[in-house]
């Protein structure tokens, strides 16, 4: 124990006297460590934003659901169909929910039509975007309600005129009654709210335009069914979106392949649809995130190259000044390695000075970023203990060179030096 | 196992030392012999350059001789590796120098303690070592002043407080008085015969006459040999 004290004694002072000595040369010690304080500065602000924007986008992949798969509708790369094939279908239909029914390990499927369409409630001009789903889809599609209930499977089976409007819709309308329970009249028919959702955040992120609809500025109905069952012929296949829920996560893959396959052959082999698998999306964030890291990891080790070299600079030349003071140490019983440890423990003292003020410039430049451009920021403790173990390892091997030459200095020499 | 109080502290014999200096060698020591008791007070006279630095180094586990034995203490030096000689500075042994050598940057109590830096076993009070050592030589009043604020005779007597605060068996004096008046020298000769007598062997090199006067021995160096 007492050893201990006397150890942590020891360096105590060793930082304090690496302390004054750089508080000998205040503004060399500042400008010496400007390099490490950018460096780091930019690795914690590109990081921040860099988090902020993969939650983000974690979150919005997560919301659809792992165990999902989206087809869509969408313009065909190649329209000219095999004439094998027969007709090539413009959208969604009836056959391709049957085809993909037969897929094994499909749990349930959800599906919506979109159509646009006038709100009287909201003014003549204002056109908004209309989904008939069935009672499946708001699970599927991940929302989540404020208030009141979704279209249940009662409303779609009995032709309930019932709607749920998206949260910034249900602000907008201005109805008698507002809210819940209110008319609204869409395509010309009067519908009832029943439900509205809560906020999402809509899809003007560039990131994610397959995956996500401007749900908060929607409204939904019921999509009709007759006698059990699906309200479209098979010669009138309009729908816009098939929601797959799989029973598993581990079968995405081999399905993704048969829902194209199947898609496919009932399109003649024309791809007139789009195919978004969330876990695909997110493996792919993922490694555009670790692409992202290596790079800014490159950056940064540069930038925190180049730091290091103006760190070594001036304790090379702090070594030739105090060449003398090497001497003195020397003479009353240091040894080699209390010379080296000096010399080190002033340029890690010095990095991690650098280190500590980057990172808080850089929490600050993220902040304000986020602030002003409205980025998703997220600082956490990883990129700041990343920075500083990065600052200090900067120190260590700016400083190890210099160290080492002093350490190995004849004494006599260093005490003879003017 | 040698006896210390019969045997001499310090032992050396034939003694060479050669430097480089351009095209030719300069020979400072050569087959230089030194005896040194404890509790001796010795000073080393001689022109410049004759060698009485060089020797101190030697004598100070500073620098070895290109030939010669020499014992310290009953130990063999040649024997030691360069730790094993930091330690015993460390802890056997102090400086003085000329030009006082403390560190600028920190304060006189920072200078009087840094050799508790590299002591082996230092004392658990040893900021209280330290200021008690100030006292001896009348400083503890400026204990939190820099090198730089103060005058010639007072680095120097910080100097030797730092020198003695480890409790050294021996002080090793470059010219000590050399950049100070005579009241300073005077004050420096008595701090040193009060370390004597509390039993601190002493070896100073000096062109002073008047710390010669005090010396129980004075030896002369001249072309790299000493002659009493």
């Amino acid at each position: 124990m007492n050893r201990l004290s006397v150890s942590a004694g020891k360096g105590r002072d060793v930082l304090l006297q690496a302390w004054r000595a750089l508080a000998m040369h205040r503004l060399r010690s500042l400008l010496s460590t400007l390099g490490i304080v950018f460096a780091v500065a930019a690795v914690v602000t590109m990081l921040s934003i860099a988090e902020g924007a993969k939650r983000e986008a974690m979150e919005q992949v997560g919301r659809l659901g792992l165990d999902s798969i989206i087809v869509r509708n969408a313009m065909a790369e190649n329209d000219v169909p095999d004439l094998r094939f027969g007709f090539m279908p413009e959208g969604l239909g009836n056959n391709d929910i049957r085809a993909i029914k037969q897929i094994p390990g499909v749990e349930r499927i959800a599906f919506a039509r979109e159509f646009t369409a006038v709100l009287p409630e909201l003014g003549e001009s204002d056109v908004i975007h209309v989904l008939e789903v069935n009672h499946d889809y708001f699970a599927a599609r991940g929302l989540r309600l404020a208030e009141g209930r979704f279209i249940s499977g009662i409303d779609v089976r009995n032709r309930h005129q019932v709607c749920v409007l998206g949260a910034e819709l249900a602000d907008r309308v201005e109805s008698p009654g507002g809210g819940l329970g209110s008319i609204v009249h869409i395509d010309g028919g009067p519908y009832r709210v029943v439900g509205v959702l809560l906020y999402r955040g809509h899809a003007d992120n560039e990131a994610m335009p397959l995956v996500l609809r401007d749900f908060d500025n929607a409204a939904f109905i019921p999509l009709h069914e007759t006698e059990g069952a699906f309200a479209l012929s098979d010669e009138d296949p309009s729908l816009s979106e098939i929601v797959i829920k799989m029973s598993d996560s581990l079968s995405i893959g081999p399905a993704s392949a048969a829902v194209r396959r199947v898609l496919s052959w009932n399109r003649g082999g024309v791809e007139n649809f789009e195919l978004v698998v969330p876990k695909e999306l997110l493996a792919q964030a993922r490694h555009t995130q670790r692409l992202f890291n290596i790079v800014l990891g490159s950056i940064a080790g540069i930038s925190l190259l180049v730091g290091g070299i103006g760190v070594m600079n001036i304790m090379l030349a702090n070594v030739s000044e105090r060449t003398r003071e090497i001497g003195i140490r020397r003479a009353i019983g240091a040894k080699r390695q209390h010379i080296a440890v000096q010399f080190l423990g002033e340029a890690i003292l010095l990095t991690a000075m650098g280190g500590a003020a980057g990172v808080a410039l850089g929490s600050g430049a993220a902040l304000v970023l986020g602030f002003f451009i409205a980025w998703p920021i997220s600082i956490s403790a990883w990129p700041v203990l990343l920075a500083i173990f990065m600052s200090i390892g900067a120190g260590l091997g700016a400083g190890m060179y210099p160290a080492l030459k002093a350490a190995n200095m004849n004494p006599v020499d260093a005490l003879r030096h003017n | 196992m040698i006896d210390t109080r019969f045997s001499p502290l310090i032992l050396a014999k034939g003694l060479c030392k050669r430097y480089p200096s351009g095209d030719a060698w300069v020979r400072p020591l050569q087959d230089a012999d030194i005896k040194v008791y404890p509790d001796q007070f010795v000073a080393i006279m001689g022109p410049s350059g004759s060698g009485k630095s060089t020797l101190l180094h030697i004598l100070g586990f500073l620098d070895r001789p290109d030939k010669g034995a020499y014992c310290f203490n009953g130990q063999d030096i040649s024997l030691l590796e360069d730790d094993a000689l930091s330690l015993l500075r460390a802890s056997r042994v102090g400086f003085v120098f000329q030009t006082f050598n403390l560190i600028s940057q920190c304060t006189l109590l920072e200078n009087i303690m840094m050799p508790f830096l590299y002591h082996p076993e230092p004392p658990e009070n040893a900021r209280e070592v330290a200021l008690i050592a100030l006292q001896k030589v009348g400083l503890a009043e400026r204990r939190m002043h820099r090198p730089d604020q103060l005058s010639g005779g007072e680095m120097q007597r910080a100097a030797i407080a730092r020198a003695l605060v480890v409790n050294p068996i021996v002080i090793l004096a470059d010219e000590p008085t050399g950049n100070l008046d005579a009241e300073n020298t005077r004050g420096i000769l008595k701090i040193f015969k009060e370390m004597n007598e509390n039993g601190t062997s002493l070896v100073v090199v000096t062109h002073d006459i008047e710390v010669a006067r005090a010396a129980h021995r004075v030896l002369f160096i001249n072309d790299g040999r000493l002659n009493e």
